[in-house]
């Protein structure tokens, strides 16, 4: 079991590393236009790894530099998604009735809208969007699915004995919730997460790559391949680097996500085809089979 | 849908600038004026919203004031490119999807299977439009295999059929390779764990009781496997309209996900509106399908 978890941490850890001692290990600061006559748009050398853009920038700094903003961004985003997808979910179940059909049937609608869409017009009409405004817009647009799993898990746990004895013991409300019900939720959301970090990662670099996302000269993966995407036939380090790296931790999230789900979940695949399946079959995904 | 259409108007309206102001800085505010009262759109919004439903509600999708026709013309125009790419595509990672998931999925844990999970891992991690991009800058770019951009070539009026066709096909290649090697890895890890979960049933002991070969075995674990995968492909459709956003744009491909980013620049509301009714239209129409399908797949649900 632990075969898988091991591999998916240490490509975590790799990356989280890279981006936190980012400052101390780029040569050179990510927006510094170094010699705008000499050093423009320059192959990768051993001065500059990973060349250099069309005003003399350190494509290698600005990679580094842009790990933080596009990794602070995903994981910022998805923070806000969990905790709105859990009130969500809590009210929805704990209330109940007509309340719970009401919740649930607005989350379907919800799931109907084609996000990327909205992401796409949003960020275009209102222009140029700020870390925060972006952090909110891509948090609040993507817990929708997170909401609809945490709806169907929390229904499959409130008919499970220990939720049951707990009830029966008088325990009500936000108590039962977080002391009794949320410790089992948390495999869920762990694992949930991380795939939804990765996906966000790819979601700031499409966005990004539009001119959409994170605005010039604040350096994002996404923004690099934006200055590189007219360019690929010439300036290729401009896209194969940013790209890569974005590769990498995506890649890295979803190992960790796999890894978790084999571990903690077995035959529990947190997306939207499960909890579609589940809705039909209300059991709990993680009940232990015979 | 109503709601999607609502949330389409509303957002549209909150977004600053209209397509008054859409004309650039030099105009000025006479003609600005003109244009809104022309438009209607100098009126209350309630007014403005109760005419935008009413007319959609008789199907007229409003006028595209960019390209100066109905925005009904603008979507028949991409649509169908858009439906032709990303139905080839799905088909693609769908069969190969399955067929590479089955393979895994019926020999679970081996050695085997844990390296295509892997390769299928990356591949999946893969943002479409990079791999779009590194594929253009190989086959179109560098070696010159094929062409980069578009649906036909600029000789394309002067070919004969089967040249036309081949030319086609040439400009099909990388999009839908880009497109298709993620949505593989998708259905691929999808029906694997379908597979390795059917593998382990009882039916599948009874069958190898009872005698059958392996391969017949197999083939009644994936009929049960299927499932899940319907149901991928049913959530998968509306991916046909902004699936290919990026994909279309990297490949200059005059699709829907190309009208739409041109239409948002161009502030052309009508078009954008357009795009996000008939996505959730759509969404909800595969997650009915997907319904339907799984009823005619499974027996079990037949009877109910």
């Amino acid at each position: 079991m632990s075969r898988r978890v091991a591999p998916a941490f240490a490509l975590i850890a790799l990356l989280v590393s890279v981006v936190v001692l980012g400052p101390l290990l780029s040569p050179y600061a990510p927006n510094a236009q170094l010699d705008i006559i000499a050093l423009r748009s320059q192959a990768p050398s051993l001065a500059h790894p990973f060349g250099t853009d069309a005003v003399s920038r350190d494509v290698f700094s600005r990679v580094l530099d842009g790990g933080r903003v596009s990794l602070a961004l995903a994981v910022l985003s998805v923070s806000l998604s969990l905790v709105v997808a859990t009130l969500y979910g809590a009210i929805s179940t704990l209330v109940g009735g007509v309340v719970d059909t009401t919740m649930r049937r607005l989350l379907d609608v919800a799931l109907s809208i084609p996000r990327l869409l909205v992401l796409l017009a949003v960020g275009a009409l209102w222009g140029a969007l700020s870390f925060p405004a972006l952090v909110l817009l891509i948090g609040f647009t993507g817990w929708f699915d997170t909401a609809r799993l945490v709806t169907d898990e929390l229904r499959a746990l409130g008919t499970r004995e220990f939720s049951v004895a707990a009830r029966a013991m008088g325990v009500r409300g936000p108590r039962l919730l977080w002391r009794h019900l949320l410790p089992h939720l948390l495999p869920t959301l762990v694992i949930s997460a991380s795939f939804g970090v990765a996906r966000t990662i790819a979601l700031e670099a499409g966005l990004s790559y539009l001119g959409l996302g994170i605005q010039a000269p604040q350096a994002s993966w996404g923004t690099i391949l934006h200055d590189g995407a007219g360019v690929v036939e010439t300036e290729w380090w401009l896209s194969l680097f940013p790209g890569l790296a974005t590769v990498f931790a995506v890649l890295a999230c979803n190992a960790l996500g796999d890894a978790l789900r084999e571990r903690f979940a077995p035959d529990h695949v947190p997306t939207l085809a499960t909890s579609l399946t589940a809705s039909s079959a209300p059991s709990s995904s993680r009940t232990v089979r015979p | 849908m109503f709601a999607a259409a609502t949330l389409a108007f509303v957002l549209l309206q909150l977004a600053p600038g209209d397509a008054a102001t859409a004309l650039g800085e030099g105009t000025s505010p006479e003609l600005r004026a003109i244009i809104r009262a022309q438009y209607g759109l100098d009126e209350s919004l309630a007014t403005q919203y109760g005419r935008w439903l009413w007319s959609l509600l008789r199907g007229d999708l409003g006028w595209s004031h960019d390209q100066h026709r109905p925005v009904a013309a603008v979507i028949a125009d991409a649509l169908p490119r858009s439906l032709f790419l990303m139905g080839c595509a799905l088909s693609v990672s769908l069969v190969g999807g399955m067929l590479v998931g089955a393979w895994q999925g019926a020999r679970a844990g081996s050695r085997r299977d844990r390296a295509t999970s892997t390769a299928l891992l990356v591949l999946y991690s893969l943002p479409e439009f990079w791999l779009a991009l590194a594929l253009l800058a190989v086959f179109a770019y560098r070696l010159r295999w094929l062409p980069a951009t578009g649906i036909t070539g600029e000789m394309y009026d002067y070919m004969s059929a089967r040249e036309q066709l081949v030319d086609r096909l040439r400009h099909l290649v990388l999009p839908l390779t880009s497109l298709s090697l993620v949505g593989l890895a998708l259905f691929a890890r999808y029906q694997r764990d379908a597979m390795q979960e059917s593998m382990a049933q009882g039916f599948v002991r009874t069958a190898r009781a009872k005698g059958l070969t392996e391969s017949a075995v197999r083939r009644q674990a994936w009929r049960s496997a299927l499932l899940p995968v319907i149901t991928m492909t049913g959530l998968m459709l509306p991916a046909l309209i902004t699936g290919a956003v990026f994909v279309e744009r990297v490949f200059s491909w005059p699709g829907m996900g190309f009208a739409m980013i041109h239409a948002i620049e161009a502030r052309d509301y009508p078009v954008v509106s357009a795009g996000v009714i008939l996505g959730s239209a759509i969404t909800a129409f595969g997650a009915a399908l997907a319904d339907i399908a799984r009823d005619l797949a499974d027996p079990r649900l037949r009877t109910l």
